[in-house]
């Protein structure tokens, strides 16, 4: 895949800035050091609730090694693959979107990415379907809303690391 | 983005085990002692593998399931399974089938009936934990057998079995895939309580990825029960990929058998997100570079329909082309439009190469004379330009 220049573009993470919130519960603990230098990751699971049903989340965080205390977040939602049964191979940590998350973070912010549902090591499947019906095109657009809403707030759970097989 | 490939799918056929099944895979018989209590029963097994593979191969373990209750599934032979585990061995595992005490040829009794009583259960899920663990030492000492990568995955009562092994953290055991994991009480008293409390004790100690099938209008294991026994898992600490099929695969308590290359879609994208074998994303394009597409959608397409319904695909597995018609065939650059349909026919799910290498064949040569095949299963035998 990483030679597939039409997937990379379009699964590319495009920025959403979510707004500075205040309140940054999530503790960032364990981090590992795998960017450059002068920027700390750690991929954690973020349970939250959709519907009422417990989802869970592959998430990214990055921030500055230098940063103390509370950081304004900076959300980035990826796109959707060309392909999409090759949603589940989504990387947060591979995609060329990293050198953005990258950029933001140096700036000051907490990024956090997340995979929405289907994609990655997210709970599944993805939640929409052909996207050229019209009659689906709302509930897929309100389905991605869905699983971008709770990760964005504050959560009240701390996230749990990734194990690695 | 539509998918306009024309496909030839026939239904996937599960009957009479053949020795001369593929010539890329040897199977064979086998049995493994289990220890309890002083008593050693041996269980009926099988274990396939890639005849050609060197070294030491990652076991993955597929158990009787198939049953909602501890006595069901009465008929259930390991050959029954051979069909799963000619897949996992394909994608480059040591499949091993084995039958727990008390079904097919495995000495022992058979597990008492659960009652609804959690000593009951926690009596049959540690027997059932005994038997997977016992052929995970037995298999493990084989010199083909590299027992640090053991997955193991199972149906309805056998993904319970595969969730309470995952609660004992074996040394290698990476990853369990429970499809449609449930159970009933053969008295048909309300077990669903005690079940979710047996996740919650799994989950406080299970340290092993998991990866849980459901399919919503699942009507034994739906998605109410689902829901508590995640609840239960997470909440106790454990770690499950949740996944409830609502459109692809939403064929309720059969997607095991019924909907498997769905499920296999999600299994090996979890398989490549832990680094474990299967088959690579880039294999699909290879396959779209060598058929020489080189439109952007239709490359994209391509790789959808590949990937969905001939690299997930159970069975043995078989794509033709032909050169004529291929070189004849043009698309526009770019575009959705539809558009005359593309000179490549495939067929998965046989029994045999032969019926896939035949079907496809078949289905090619109704538009061209020139037919021949270019893949048998997950090897390019084409053309090597």
């Amino acid at each position: 895949m990483t030679n597939q220049p039409a997937f990379h573009r379009t699964a590319t993470l495009g920025a959403t800035i979510a707004g500075a919130i205040v309140a940054l519960v999530i503790s960032l603990s364990a981090l590992l050091p795998a960017m450059a230098g002068d920027l700390i990751q750690e991929r954690q699971y973020l349970r939250v609730k959709i519907g009422g049903k417990d989802v869970r989340l592959e998430a990214l965080f990055v921030k500055r090694a230098d940063a103390r205390g509370r950081l304004p977040i900076a959300f980035f939602n990826h796109g959707r693959p060309a392909v999409r049964a090759m949603a589940v191979d989504q990387s947060l940590f591979d995609d060329p979107g990293i050198n953005l998350i990258a950029d933001i973070a140096r700036r000051g912010w907490l990024v956090v990415a997340i995979n929405r549902r289907g994609y990655g090591l997210s709970d599944g499947p993805v939640q929409s379907d052909s996207p050229c019906a019209a009659d689906t095109f709302m509930s897929w657009m309100n389905a991605d809303a869905d699983d971008i809403e709770p990760p964005s707030e504050p959560s009240r759970d701390a996230p749990t690391p990734i194990r690695q097989g | 983005m539509g998918v306009r490939l024309v496909l030839l799918l026939v239904a996937f056929a599960c009957g009479a085990a053949s020795s001369a099944w593929s010539d890329e895979l040897t199977e064979m018989q086998a049995t493994f002692p289990v220890t309890v209590g002083g008593n050693t029963f041996r269980l009926e097994g099988l274990i396939i593998r890639k005849t050609d593979a060197q070294g030491r191969l990652p076991i993955a373990l597929l158990t009787n399931g198939g049953a909602a209750t501890a006595t069901g599934g009465v008929n259930a032979t390991a050959a029954a399974y051979a069909h799963y585990a000619r897949d996992l061995a394909r994608r480059g595992w040591l499949a091993v089938v084995t039958m727990r005490r008390g079904f097919g040829q495995s000495e022992g009794p058979k597990p008492a009936p659960i009652t609804c009583q959690a000593a009951s259960l926690d009596a049959w899920a540690g027997a059932a934990a005994d038997d997977l663990q016992a052929t995970i030492d037995t298999i493990a000492k084989r010199p083909d057998a590299d027992a640090s990568k053991v997955i193991v995955i199972g149906s309805e009562i056998a993904g319970v079995a595969a969730v309470a092994l995952s609660a004992r953290n074996p040394p290698g055991l990476v990853s369990v895939v429970s499809v449609s994991g449930g159970l009933q009480s053969e008295s048909n008293c309300p077990i669903n309580d005690l079940l979710v409390e047996g996740y919650k004790s799994f989950g406080a100690k299970s340290r092993v990825p998991n990866l849980w099938i459901y399919s919503s209008s699942d009507r034994l294991f739906g998605p109410d029960l689902a829901e508590r026994l995640h609840t239960a898992f997470l909440d106790a600490g454990g770690d499950v990929k949740f996944v409830m099929f609502f459109h692809d695969g939403n064929v309720g308590t059969a997607v095991f058998g019924q909907a498997t290359e769905v499920w296999y879609v999600q299994m090996d994208g979890f398989l490549r997100a832990h680094n474990l074998p299967t088959w690579r994303t880039t294999d699909v394009w290879s396959v779209i570079d060598r058929l020489k597409i080189t439109d952007r959608m239709e490359r994209q397409n391509f790789a959808g329909s590949m990937i969905q319904h001939y690299f997930a695909a159970p069975g043995e597995k078989a794509i033709a082309i032909s050169p004529t018609v291929q070189a004849a065939w043009t698309r526009p650059q770019d575009k959705l439009g539809d558009g005359p349909p593309l000179p490549l026919n495939y067929q998965t799910g046989s029994r045999s190469l032969d019926d896939a290498r035949n079907g496809a064949l078949a289905a090619c040569q109704k538009a061209a004379q020139d037919c021949a095949i270019v893949m048998e299963n997950f090897h390019w035998v084409g053309d090597t330009r």
